[in-house]
C-alpha cells in the first residue's frame, strides 16, 4: 500500500516538474575556451589555468510572467572541470523567458558563519587573510602581463560596502532546450587591461570595476 | 489503554530528552546585552564545546605540531599572550600584532585588530593559514585529524558523519570560544549589588566614566568600534590597521578597540604590546597623544589627571580583573 502510494506521489512529481540544464561555456579567440593552452590573443596569447565562480539566486522568469526562485541556490562552477560546469535545476514550468542570477555570494550568506558543500571555505575559494567569499577567480599567464612569470590572477570578491562586487544578471532566453551561458573572455581580457593590471587579489575598487566588466561579457549563446 | 498511551508518552520523552540533552544556552548576567552571535546556525551543545576545547589546545592546527590555538591565547592570561609584544609562530617566527584576549566573543562582530574577519567562525582560517602562525591549511589539518580514530569517534558523535568536514572543526572552535564568557569581576558584582566599591575605585570609576566610556562602553567594555588612538606608527611594523582592509584613507591607523576587561592578565597593552603597564597607557592618554588626521576627535582634547587621578583610575581597571574566569577549570587544557 505505501509503495503504491509513493508510486503516485512520484507520478504526480513526475508530471509537474521540469529539468532546466545550464551550461557555461568560456570561450576566447571565438572558439571554447581550452585549458591549459597558449590561446591567440592581440598578437600575443594567453594561457588560462583556473577559471571558478560562484551562481547563486537563480530566478527563471516563465512566458507568462510567472517565477521560479531556486531554494539554497548556490552553484560553484569551475569551467576547467566538464563534470562541475553546468547546473541542474528542477523548476515547476518548461518554457523560461528569462534567467537571472547574481555572480558571487551575497552579504547576508557572507553572515551565515562556517557552510558546507559548495561553500565550504576548502573550496579554494574563501580568503583566509580576510573573511569572505571570492566571487570569481580567473588565473593563468601571458606575455603581454608585466608581471612575475607574466602571471595574472583575479581573485574577485568582496561584500561589505561600498566594495560589494556581486554582480546580478539578467538574461533573455528564447529556446525551449538546454540554455549556454557563453563567457566572451576576449572582450574581458580587453577591458580589464591584462597588460597594465595582472592581479588583482582583495576587494576594492579594482575588483568594483573588473567584477562590472566580467558580467559585461556574460551573453546566451543561441545555436 | 491508558497505561500503554502514558508508557509510549514516557518513552518518547525520554528520546527527546537524550537528542537534546546535549544542548545548552549561552549564560550571561542581566547587566549584559543580548550577544550578537547568530547561535541559530551553531546551537551550542556540550560535546561540540567540549570537543572544540580538545581541538583549541592541540597542535595539529601547525604545519611542525608545535603551535596550538592556545600557545598565543592561554587561559591563564585571559587567553591572552601575556608578557608576548607580538605572537610568535612557528620556526620562532614573528607576528606583526599583539594577540588578544579571548573572551565575550559572542557579542564581537569583527574579529583580528583590523576587523580583516567577520565572523567567530571563520576566524581561525587566518591563523591557520599564515606563514608565520600557524603555516598550515584547514584541508591538511583535516586529512591529518582523518587518521585519528579518536578524532573521527568524536565527530561522528557530535556530527552524525563518519567524515570531518572544514564546517564541524570550524563550528566547534567557535563553540568553545563562546562559552569563554568573563562576567565575574568585581565591578560585574558591584553592578548585581553584590559588593560595593571601595572609595578609591569609585573615584577611578568616575574618572573613568568621564575620559574612558566613550571608546570602551560599559558593560563590555567596548563600543566594538575602530579609532585611531594616537600612539603613532611603529617605524618597523609600519602597520596601517583598518586602512588595509578597507583601502579607506580616512582608516589609516584605526585599530580594533579592544575590551578593558581583564587588563590585570593582558599586558602587555596596544596592537602592537607597546605598553608594559597600565601606567604607562594611562600616561600615553594624558600627556602623548599624537595628533594626526584620523586620531580620534574625543582625544584632541587633553585629558589632564593628577597623579593621584591616575592612579585611582588604575585601582577602578582592576575591579575588571575576572579571576574566577582565569581558573574556570572549564576552559583548561582538557585531561
Amino acid at each position: 500500500m505505501i509503495k503504491f502510494i509513493l508510486w503516485i506521489i512520484g507520478l504526480i512529481t513526475c508530471s509537474f516538474s521540469f529539468s532546466q540544464n545550464i551550461k557555461f561555456s568560456a570561450f576566447l579567440n571565438n572558439s571554447p575556451l581550452i585549458f591549459n593552452r597558449d590561446i591567440p590573443f592581440e598578437d600575443s596569447f594567453i594561457h588560462v589555468e583556473v577559471f571558478k565562480m560562484y551562481i547563486s539566486s537563480i530566478v527563471f522568469t516563465y512566458h507568462d510572467g510567472s517565477t521560479f526562485n531556486e531554494k539554497n541556490s548556490y552553484h560553484l562552477i569551475d569551467l576547467a572541470n566538464s563534470n562541475n560546469d553546468k547546473l541542474f535545476i528542477t523548476d515547476s514550468k518548461e518554457r523560461i523567458k528569462q534567467l537571472s542570477f547574481d555572480i558571487g555570494i551575497d552579504s547576508a550568506t557572507n553572515h551565515q558563519g562556517a557552510q558546507g558543500g559548495d561553500l565550504d571555505p576548502l573550496k579554494g575559494m574563501y580568503w583566509t587573510w580576510q573573511s569572505g567569499y571570492i566571487h570569481f577567480k580567473i588565473e593563468g599567464c601571458s606575455p603581454l602581463c608585466r608581471s612575475s612569470k607574466n602571471k595574472f590572477s583575479f581573485h574577485i570578491g568582496g561584500f561589505q560596502y561600498p566594495f560589494n562586487a556581486i554582480q546580478h544578471v539578467v538574461l533573455k532566453e528564447n529556446s525551449a532546450s538546454d540554455i549556454v551561458v557563453a563567457i566572451k573572455l576576449d572582450h574581458f581580457f580587453k577591458s580589464v587591461q591584462l597588460n597594465e593590471r595582472p592581479n588583482v587579489m582583495s576587494p576594492g575598487s579594482e575588483a568594483m570595476f573588473i567584477a562590472g566588466k566580467f558580467k559585461q561579457v556574460l551573453e546566451i549563446k543561441n545555436d | 489503554m491508558i497505561k500503554l498511551r502514558n508508557t509510549i508518552v514516557i518513552i518518547s520523552t525520554v528520546f527527546l530528552l537524550q537528542a537534546h540533552y546535549n544542548k545548552i544556552h549561552i549564560k550571561f548576567p542581566s547587566h549584559f546585552p543580548q550577544p550578537t552571535y547568530s547561535f541559530e546556525n551553531n546551537p551550542l551543545d556540550t560535546s561540540i564545546i567540549s570537543l572544540g576545547r580538545k581541538l583549541f589546545y592541540d597542535p595539529v592546527f601547525s604545519s611542525d605540531s608545535s603551535v596550538s590555538c592556545a600557545s598565543c591565547h592561554s587561559p591563564y592570561s585571559a587567553f591572552a599572550h601575556t608578557d608576548h609584544a607580538l605572537s610568535h609562530g612557528i620556526n620562532d617566527s614573528m607576528g606583526q600584532r599583539n594577540a588578544p584576549g579571548l573572551f565575550n566573543l559572542a557579542w564581537q562582530k569583527n574579529f583580528m585588530w583590523d576587523g580583516a574577519i567577520h565572523h567567530l567562525d571563520m576566524q581561525p582560517l587566518s591563523p591557520i593559514h599564515s606563514s608565520i602562525e600557524m603555516n598550515e591549511t584547514l584541508a591538511h589539518i583535516i586529512e591529518k585529524m582523518s587518521q585519528n580514530k579518536n578524532y573521527i569517534r568524536l565527530f561522528k558523535s557530535c556530527f552524525h558523519d563518519s567524515i570531518i568536514k572544514s564546517q564541524y572543526v570550524l563550528k566547534s572552535l567557535a563553540q568553545f570560544q563562546l562559552t569563554l564568557i568573563s562576567c565575574n569581576a568585581k565591578y560585574d558584582l558591584v553592578k548585581q549589588n553584590k559588593t560595593d566599591f571601595t572609595e578609591k575605585e569609585k573615584r577611578g570609576y568616575n574618572i573613568f566614566k568621564q575620559n574612558c566610556n566613550h571608546c570602551h562602553q560599559e558593560p563590555l567594555f567596548t563600543n566594538y568600534k575602530f579609532a585611531n588612538n594616537g600612539i603613532g606608527m611603529d617605524n618597523y611594523l609600519k602597520d596601517l590597521g583598518r586602512q588595509k582592509i578597507t583601502n579607506h584613507k580616512e582608516d589609516s591607523l584605526l585599530f580594533k578597540i579592544p575590551s578593558i576587561r581583564n587588563l590585570g592578565f593582558t599586558y602587555p597593552y596596544m596592537h602592537d604590546g607597546r605598553f608594559q603597564s597600565l601606567k604607562e597607557v594611562i600616561d600615553h592618554y594624558c600627556d602623548h597623544i599624537e595628533i594626526s588626521p584620523t586620531t580620534d576627535v574625543f582625544l584632541h582634547k587633553k585629558i589632564n589627571l593628577s597623579k593621584n587621578e591616575r592612579v585611582e583610575l588604575v585601582s577602578f581597571l582592576h575591579t575588571l580583573n575576572d579571576t574566577s574566569f582565569i581558573f574556570n577549570k572549564q576552559h583548561h587544557y582538557p585531561k
